[in-house]
């Protein structure tokens, strides 16, 4: 399996605090990996560096082989990596169907689009596309709705699926079903379980929705604590191990074992 | 809908402006309109630059006379004839380098202002705008005209001028010398485009050469339109509301923000710089004052917001009100002074109004504040809060003023000078931002609020594709 992101000592220090001390962790093709640990440890910042929004102190990121350590985001995207971020961020003010028809690639490339307009086949393929997406999401009947009127799941929904019209062959996923409600996270998730086990698109997902870490979805869990990578395994590993119960999972953990 | 009936709503105010009843009627009407319509036009281009910035892209752009400056300046000094210390360009040359300078500082504003929070590019912007007015007013390079010590640009030539009144061929003086555009306009001998127009609309002149400039304004607005509605329909445009509404997140689609902000700007610092020569041409000459901001920045904006952002059929509407509006106040200027003028009446009561205002202002206040109570009776807390802070200014107003006779007012408003009378220029700017005001507050989308991409799913008609 080669790895389509690769994270080496990975450093960020803002001014005297050192949100991310050192993390190395990789993610191979075709793979889920969910990246957990508790608030303050230095998750967020991970996606940031890696996506280009902020520049880490020290360390090396390579995605799809190519060194991205310091490159913006749009060229680390063109590489085939998107992410999404923690508090949906649509373009309220742009219909839903907008949101999606903004991502994908090479729109610029040929110029007659300008006089075709909507009747160009490119933008006829788009278009297309765009509503599958939403079908596949199950809010088709949403396309025309600002996106700043839909609900907060709703919102989680397109953001994925804004993301997923960039073809990435890599997703980073902040959070994806923070404030969703429990059957439609599981139906989330079960869904991008899907899109990992058909597409051989590699996902790395954060997550504090323990049910779906532990059990249903991911093939390996990166563990944070303190800005430190605390223990990388498959979820069993994780399940059992002491430091990391102590550290994050308490009773879900305990619970997790038990069942068993 | 909305847009033509108000469209032509305006215009048919713009046909009736009052005119007082000279004899040559139809020249002097066809001068008025044609001369509202030239400033329509200035007014419109410039807010279509504003709306690509600041609509579309989500750049506060509050330098827009800092684009139309560079085509005014550019324009004057390139085709100003070398005797009057310019250099002697053909106008179309000079005219497409104006623009091309235009697109260039946009693009190359985009460079160190891109990192920027839109606050502090709006202040750049807003600094770009007075760096070119006191270059203006102080650089001995950028003056051109009759006399070289005095500030300003003059002299130079406007398109189609010398064809309008002297036809094709240079016409020659008895002297041999060639003629000025304005001596063959008093030649009635003369054949010309003027005088057949002119003719066939049966005045006792030539046409007059405003009428050229409002249709060269048409030209320019219908191929802005063309070109930029074509743009925004694109996946350019697209892209552009995306950066607008989150760069960050634009960004981490695939998109360079630094890029297609830099384009934005120049295309519309081309637009905005063509209207500068528009302008130019307008004006004869001008001095650094036409570049004051209340006189030309602001009231781009204030047709921006009354309009609707993000909307180019609101930016005419909005263009419609400000041109109307400056003409307007033109008029009522000389109507203060004589009676024989039209609008006279009305330049009156605004003087009674503001004496009323000034010299007793407690009386003001108190209908203010009555009416404020009206509105908390009938529930309207959004009016009442209004007249509510109306009548709480005229009172403090009241206050300081100290009522008649008092020294703040009698040296102000001297004896000599006919006593209190209020400076049109200032009743206009007030009324344009109450305007800006209401509007923001009762209708902060505008008048014509962007119309959002809707667009159907093709898939299952590919008959629909064909057409």
């Amino acid at each position: 399996m080669s790895a389509v992101l690769k994270v080496e000592g990975l450093r960020m220090e803002f001014g005297g605090l050192v949100a991310v001390k050192d993390v190395s962790f990789d993610v191979g093709k075709g793979e889920m990996v969910g990246l957990i640990g508790p608030n303050g440890c230095g998750k967020s910042t991970t996606f940031n560096c890696i996506s280009g929004l902020l520049e880490q102190t020290r360390g090396r990121v390579e995605v799809f082989g190519k060194d991205a350590s310091r490159m913006r985001p749009e060229r680390i995207q063109r590489l085939g990596m998107t992410r999404t971020f923690q508090h949906t961020r649509l373009w309220r003010e742009m219909t839903v169907i907008e949101n999606l028809l903004v991502p994908p690639r090479k729109q610029f490339r040929s110029l007659d689009v300008l006089w075709k307009g909507r009747k160009h086949a490119a933008e006829q393929a788009r278009l297309a596309r765009a509503f599958e997406v939403l079908d596949e999401l199950e809010v088709p009947h949403m396309a025309h709705n600002l996106a700043s009127e839909l609900s907060g799941g709703q919102s989680k929904l397109v953001d994925i699926g804004r993301a997923m019209m960039g073809e990435p062959g890599l997703l980073l996923l902040d959070e994806p079903v923070a404030g969703v409600a429990g059957p439609l996270a599981m139906k989330i998730f079960s869904n991008l379980r899907h899109l990992v086990d058909t597409t051989g698109i590699s996902i790395l997902v954060i997550e504090h929705n323990m049910d779906f870490i532990l059990r249903q979805g991911v093939d390996r869990i990166v563990v944070m604590n303190e800005g430190e990578v605390l223990m990388q395994g498959t979820p069993d590993e994780v399940r059992s191990n002491r430091a990391v119960v102590e550290a994050y999972l308490g009773s879900a953990g305990d619970a997790g074992g038990e069942e068993e | 809908m909305t847009f033509f009936a108000l469209a032509a709503l305006l215009f048919l105010v713009i046909l009736w402006l009052p005119l007082d009843g000279r004899n040559d009627w139809g020249f002097y009407k066809t001068l008025q309109v044609s001369n509202v319509m030239a400033t329509f036009a200035i007014f419109l281009l410039l807010a279509f630059s504003l709306n690509l910035h600041t609509g579309m892209t989500g750049l506060l752009n509050f330098g827009v006379i800092f684009f139309a400056s560079i085509g005014a300046i550019l324009v004057g000094i390139l085709t100003a004839p070398q005797e009057y210390f310019g250099y002697g360009w053909p106008i179309l040359p000079a005219v497409l380098a104006a623009m091309v300078v235009g697109a260039v500082a946009g693009w190359l504003m985009a460079g160190p202002t891109a990192r920027l929070r839109s606050d502090y590019f709006a202040i750049i912007t807003i600094s770009m705008g007075e760096v070119v007015r006191l270059l203006l007013s102080g650089e001995p390079l950028l003056r051109v005209g009759a006399n070289a010590s005095a500030i300003g640009i003059g002299q130079y030539p406007k398109p189609l001028n010398v064809w309008w009144f002297c036809g094709r061929e240079p016409q020659l003086t008895s002297a041999g010398e060639v003629m000025s555009p304005v001596a063959c306009s008093l030649d009635p001998s003369i054949t010309s485009a003027a005088s057949i127009v002119g003719d066939l609309l049966g005045f006792t002149k030539p046409a007059p050469y405003m009428l050229v400039l409002a249709v060269i304004g048409f030209f320019a607005i219908v191929l802005t339109w063309v070109v930029l509605s074509t743009l925004y329909r694109s996946p350019w445009g697209r892209v552009l509301r995306a950066i607008r509404e989150d760069e960050e997140v634009a960004q981490h689609h695939g998109h360079d923000i630094m890029r297609h902000k830099a384009t934005s700007l120049a295309v519309g610092g081309a637009i905005a710089a063509f209207a500068g020569a528009l302008w130019a041409w307008k004006l004869g000459g001008f001095q650094p004052s036409f570049m004051s901001p209340a006189r030309s920045t602001f009231l781009v904006w204030a047709a921006f917001i009354i309009g609707g952002a993000a909307n180019n059929r609101g930016m005419v509407i909005g263009a419609m009100i400000i041109a109307l509006m400056e003409f307007f106040f033109n008029v009522l200027v000389a109507a203060q002074g004589s009676s024989d003028l039209p609008l006279h009446g009305l330049a009156n009561n605004i003087d009674v109004v503001f004496q009323w205002m000034v010299l007793t202002p407690f009386q003001p206040a108190l209908v203010f504040l009555v009416l404020a109570g009206a509105m908390v009776w009938l529930r309207r807390s959004s009016a009442a809060e209004t007249f509510g802070w109306m009548g709480a200014t005229m009172l403090v107003l009241g206050v300081l003023l100290g009522g008649e006779g008092h020294h703040s007012i009698t040296e102000v408003f001297p004896e000599v000078l006919g006593g209190v009378h209020p400076k049109m220029g200032f009743v206009k700017e007030v009324l344009v931002g109450l305007l800006i005001v209401f509007s923001l507050k009762f209708n902060a989308k505008g008048l014509l609020p962007e119309v959002p991409f809707r667009p159907e799913r093709t898939g299952a008609s590919p008959m629909e594709v064909e057409e």
